[in-house]
Formats: structure tokens, C-alpha cells, sequence
């Protein structure tokens, strides 16, 4: 009996989660006059596919997703090489004023990027790097640091002490200790704090707004708020609706791909001397 | 030359925490040198310092007669194996032993002919392709050992390596590692607070307390002849029995009329204790009568506890007889203690009388 209402809890809980996104999978595939009517009607009627086609045709959504692409990914990357450095050196290496440093961190972590943007915008102006990926990349790296360094300096410290000075004692420098030994046992706090910096700079939108004024170099989440503006007669819910979940899909297939690698990686870092 | 010297060595911890204290010794070429300590007695943090992984505060650390304060771990040609075995566990047990040569850049034929003739050595040759976590803990510490013994470093350092083992591969391994290491000619350092295991395999031990060096010394030397009451304690199973003797008159049925003139003098300069060993006393005939009050039978011999008592005093006084003696609780008994082995202690130093 017990189980039995655990059960029910657990599919109430399930299609509270899941029904908006099936409503949005439903509506993307109805004409918008479909999505318009009252009341909404919750299970399929007509279907078409001219909302797919329509958002690739009327606006240039590939090169969006490219952009968003290019920009996202370099960004994560390079907070990804410079946070797994910073971090190893607060986890690793005694020096002074280490954990102010994190403080910090977490500090600049806090800074809403709204408060950012003038000054920013300033600076790329002058250095002409309006509608260059720079302009993004620049930024979102920046944001993304506190928490790669915050995540992966704890998840090295949890790695004994004993594995880097036995490094060290072997003959390695403190690089090769880093990347031989500490780098391949934090793959799994790596590749989980990889999707947060992604998912973030991914669905970042007003840094994007502002630095990206030329349409070809729009980002996906600037691309799909700009739908609404080319359509005079009827707002277009249907395009908008496949737009967000042609976005939404890369996150979900990255998730559950990583997901396979995350737990791999954490049997395999079953660190105990 | 020493192949290795400390003058002088400090390590603190914070302002208040002596870790090593005025540390001073030298292992010579060749030799397996243990450091003997309870725990927080600064034996680990000396081997830390050697290792380069502390820095210490003051004074010389040289190795090969060069001054190695400054430098870095992995400048010192050293080899460590930990107590927890410090494997990578992400590395097979073939890589975990080849890795400290492919640093050094050796060519791939030679690590693989090395590793292969150490794991050979070590009883592993068929463990070669497993991780660490699939090893037992015997196992995990022969690798650590291998990656040690690999190449032909200044120095190997282990701290207390078998820790963690239970205790019968823990006595194997005793004598197994003392051959090996003599096997390779290595100048060893053996950190442990294990006083059989030191005793059992050093060429010298250094007896450590609150971060000061007690005693230097043969194995035999530091159990026949300890400087003073805490090594005497601290080393000899089962413990050596110590007792104050407060005047002359109490020790006139325990010493010779010689010794209670100089116990007499003694007496005037402080606090004067005697110290026997179990083995030294025996049982049935003797001056002292005593009563049994507890046996414990450790298979060849028994150590018997009895109650005697000195003038007006009594003391607890531990006996280590055979066991073809037979011996129960309650039985009277009479004491003979072995004048020659008696050691004379003033406020806690050993002294000659």
C-alpha cells in the first residue's frame, strides 16, 4: 500500500515535470491556429512540419545554433583549461592567501553580468570587437571560471595528498603532476562542471543581445526573440515553440551522453591508496 | 662522505609546534637506518624533510655531501613509498611502475626489461595488466615497493609501509624487505613506530620523542644500553619493568652491598630508578618472595606478574619465564633479578653505576 502511493506520487511528479514539454512538442507540430485556439487542446490534430521548416527557411537558425556553437564551446573550454590550473594550485600547492583567492572567486561569481555591460561594451567598441565571437567568448569564459574553479579545487582536494607528493617524489614536475595524475582523476568533476559552463553560456541572452548587433552573427537565444519582429499579422507561436526546442535538444543530448561518462568516471577515479 | 646528513634541522609547525627539533644524524651508504617513534614524535616529518616535501626552518640537509634545503622532490633522486601506497589509481600496474623512468625519459625496451625483472623480484609478474583498486593491500605494497625499487635512486624512504598490513604478512614482509633492500645495496630510511620491526631490521635506529632525536644506535645497543627511561619504555617486548628506588635500605635484599654504596650516592642527585627487562628475572629461587598475581602465556615463554614487595612498597615486577615452568596465579613465589642487566636511571638519564 505503501508502495503504492509512492508510486503515484512519483508519476504525478513526473507528468508535472514532463507536460509542459510535451505541450511544446504537441504545439510545435500544429499550425499556430491550432495553438491559438480556446481551450488549449491537449493532444494532436492536424500535423505539420511547417514550423521546422519555417524556422530554418525564415530565419537563419543554423547559423545561429553555429554561432551559439563556436561561442559556447570555446568558452567552456578555455575556463575549463585556465579554472583546472587555478584550481589544482588552491587544492595542491601551499601558498599564501589561497582561500582569500576562492573568496574572490566566489565573489566575481556573484557579479550579475547586466551590471557588466556598459563598461564592456566600451571596451570591445574600442578595440573593434563588436560582432567578433571575442566579444562573447570573453566574457563567458570570465563567468564561467568561479564555479570551474570552485567545483574542481574542491573535488582535488578530496584527491590524497600522498598520490601528488608521490608524483612529485617520482620525479615530476608540478605540471606533469597536474596533468598526469591529478587531471585524469578530476575527469568527472571536469566533464559535470563542462556542462554548467556550457548550459550557461548557451542560454546566456543579454551580453549576446548587446555585443552581437550584425544578424549573421546572432546567437540562438538573440535568434529565436527576434522571430516574433517578422511577423506583423499574428505572433508566431508555432516557430517560436520549434525554435526552443531545436535549442533545447543539443542540452539534453549532451546531458545524456556525459551522463555515461560521469558515471564511468567516477568508478574509475575510486581513488583509495 | 655521508650519503646523507641533517645538521641541525628545525621544522615547525605554526609558532608553538616543534615538529623536529634541533635534528641531527647521518646515514652512511648502504645502510637501512629506521626512525623510531610514537606517533607525534616528528619521525614522519623528518622523513618529509629529507624528501623534500617539508621545508624546513633551519639547518642543512645534504645528500651525496650537497646541500639539498632548496631543493625540489624531484630534484632529489629520492624513492618513497607511503603508508597508504600512494598508487595512481588510474594507472595499470605495469604504467604505476614504469612512470617514474618514462619521466626520465628512459627508451620503452629498457623500462619494459626493468619492470619486468623488479615485478619478478617481487613475487607480481602476472598482476602487470591490473589496476590498483583490483589488488589486495599485500599486493598494492609490493607495487609501491616496485615503483620504488625501479630505479637506483640516492635514498628510499618508507614510511611505515607495513601499517596497513595484517599482521602475519606483516612479519613476513619484515624479513623479506630487509633482504631486499640489502639485495639492491639501497641506503634505506625506515620510518615506523613499530619498536620489534625497527629492532628486527635496522642497522641502526634513531629513537624519536616531541621532536627530539633520544638515541642513535645499534639495535642491540639501544635495547641493552637505552639512554635514558623513555627509550628504555619505548623499546622491548614485553616492557621492561621499572621501579624507583626511594632508599638503600629498600634495594638491600635486590642489589650487592657495591651497588647500594653507589645507589647511595645517587640518591643525593635526584630522582633514582631501576630498570629490568622480564628476561633478566627469574623465578622459584631467589631473595624476593612474591605472589603470582596474573600469568599470560605467549607461546614459547609466559609472562608471569608478581607482587612483591621492598621495604613497605609494593610493586608490580614482570617475569619472562619458559613455558615448561609451571606457574599460576596465586602461587608464592621467589625472585632473582640479574644484577649485570639492571639499568640505573638518574631524573630519567641512564647512568653507570
Amino acid at each position: 500500500m505503501k508502495k503504492f502511493f509512492l508510486y503515484v506520487g512519483v508519476i504525478l511528479m513526473i507528468f508535472f515535470c514532463l507536460f509542459p514539454i510535451y505541450f511544446l512538442l504537441l504545439n510545435s507540430f500544429e499550425p499556430t491556429s491550432v495553438s491559438y485556439s480556446s481551450p488549449p487542446i491537449l493532444y494532436p490534430v492536424a500535423f505539420t512540419f511547417s514550423n521546422y521548416i519555417g524556422v530554418f527557411k525564415d530565419i537563419s537558425l543554423g547559423s545561429y545554433i553555429v554561432n551559439s556553437l563556436i561561442v559556447s564551446l570555446s568558452a567552456t573550454a578555455i575556463a575549463l583549461l585556465i579554472g583546472s590550473m587555478a584550481a589544482f594550485a588552491i587544492a595542491k600547492i601551499k601558498f599564501k592567501g589561497s582561500s582569500t583567492l576562492l573568496n574572490l572567486l566566489l565573489i566575481l561569481g556573484f557579479f550579475p553580468a547586466a551590471t557588466m555591460i556598459f563598461p564592456l561594451y566600451e571596451m570591445f567598441a574600442k578595440f573593434h570587437l563588436l560582432n567578433n565571437y571575442l566579444s562573447l567568448i570573453l566574457p563567458y569564459t570570465t563567468m564561467s571560471i568561479p564555479l570551474t574553479v570552485w567545483v574542481l579545487s574542491t573535488y582535488f582536494g578530496q584527491i590524497p595528498g600522498e598520490l601528488y607528493e608521490a608524483a612529485r617524489v617520482d620525479g615530476m614536475s608540478r605540471f606533469q603532476a597536474f596533468y598526469k595524475i591529478i587531471l585524469p582523476l578530476g575527469i568527472p568533476a571536469a566533464s559535470t562542471v563542462a556542462i554548467l559552463d556550457f548550459i550557461a553560456c548557451w542560454n546566456e541572452f543579454i551580453l549576446a543581445l548587446t555585443f552581437m548587433t550584425k544578424e549573421n552573427m546572432r546567437t540562438i537565444t538573440v535568434g529565436i526573440s527576434m522571430i516574433s519582429g517578422r511577423f506583423s499579422y499574428q505572433y508566431p507561436w508555432g516557430e517560436i515553440i520549434a525554435g526552443a526546442l531545436i535549442v533545447t535538444v543539443p542540452l539534453v543530448v549532451i546531458i545524456f551522453v556525459a551522463q555515461e561518462k560521469i558515471i564511468s568516471g567516477l568508478t574509475a577515479g575510486a581513488v583509495k591508496g | 662522505m655521508h650519503k646523507l646528513e641533517l645538521k641541525k634541522v628545525v621544522k615547525r609547525f605554526g609558532e608553538k609546534v616543534m615538529a623536529v627539533n634541533n635534528a641531527n644524524f647521518f646515514v652512511d651508504d648502504g645502510e637501512f637506518v629506521s626512525l623510531l617513534g610514537p606517533s607525534g614524535s616528528g619521525k614522519t616529518t623528518t622523513l618529509r624533510l629529507i624528501a623534500g616535501l617539508e621545508k624546513a626552518d633551519e639547518g642543512e640537509i645534504s645528500i651525496n655531501g650537497k646541500i639539498v634545503n632548496a631543493l625540489s622532490p624531484s630534484e632529489r633522486d629520492i624513492a618513497m613509498v607511503f603508508q597508504s601506497y600512494a598508487l595512481y589509481p588510474h594507472m595499470s600496474v605495469y604504467k604505476n611502475m614504469a612512470i617514474p623512468l618514462e619521466i626520465r625519459k628512459v627508451s620503452k625496451a629498457k623500462i619494459k626489461q626493468r619492470v619486468t625483472s623488479i615485478a619478478e623480484m617481487l613475487g607480481i609478474p602476472n598482476l602487470l595488466d591490473r589496476k590498483p583498486r583490483e589488488l589486495s593491500g599485500g599486493q598494492r605494497q609490493r607495487v609501491a615497493l616496485g615503483r620504488a625499487l625501479i630505479r637506483e635512486p640516492n635514498l628510499f624512504l618508507l614510511d611505515e609501509p607495513l601499517a596497513n598490513l595484517d599482521a602475519i604478512l606483516r612479519h613476513r614482509m619484515r624479513g623479506e624487505l630487509k633482504s631486499l633492500f640489502h639485495h639492491v645495496h639501497g641506503t634505506t630510511i625506515y620510518v615506523t613506530h613499530d619498536q620489534e620491526e625497527a629492532i628486527a631490521m635496522s642497522d641502526r635506529v634513531i629513537v624519536m620523542n616531541y621532536g627530539l632525536i633520544q638515541q642513535i644506535g645499534a639495535p642491540e645497543e639501544i635495547y641493552k644500553r637505552p639512554i635514558n627511561k623513555f627509550v628504555a619504555l619505548f623499546v622491548g617486548t614485553p616492557q621492561i619493568n621499572i621501579f624507583e628506588a626511594k632508599n638503600a635500605k629498600s634495594m638491600s635484599k635486590v642489589l650487592s652491598s657495591q651497588k647500594l654504596i653507589a645507589l647511595e650516592k645517587l640518591l643525593h642527585k635526584g630522582k633514582v630508578e631501576i630498570g629490568i627487562r622480564p628476561e633478566n628475572i627469574t623465578i622459584e629461587k631467589g631473595p624476593i618472595s612474591g605472589k603470582v598475581i596474573l600469568t599470560e602465556p605467549m607461546g614459547a615463554n609466559i609472562l608471569v606478574s608478581v607482587e612483591i614487595s621492598l621495604n613497605s612498597e609494593r610493586i608490580k615486577i614482570k617475569s619472562l619465564v619458559p613455558n615448561t615452568m609451571r606457574v599460576s596465579e596465586g602461587d608464592d613465589v621467589n625472585l632473582s633479578l640479574k644484577e649485570s642487566e639492571m639499568l640505573f636511571f638518574l631524573n630519567e638519564k641512564r647512568v653507570e653505576i
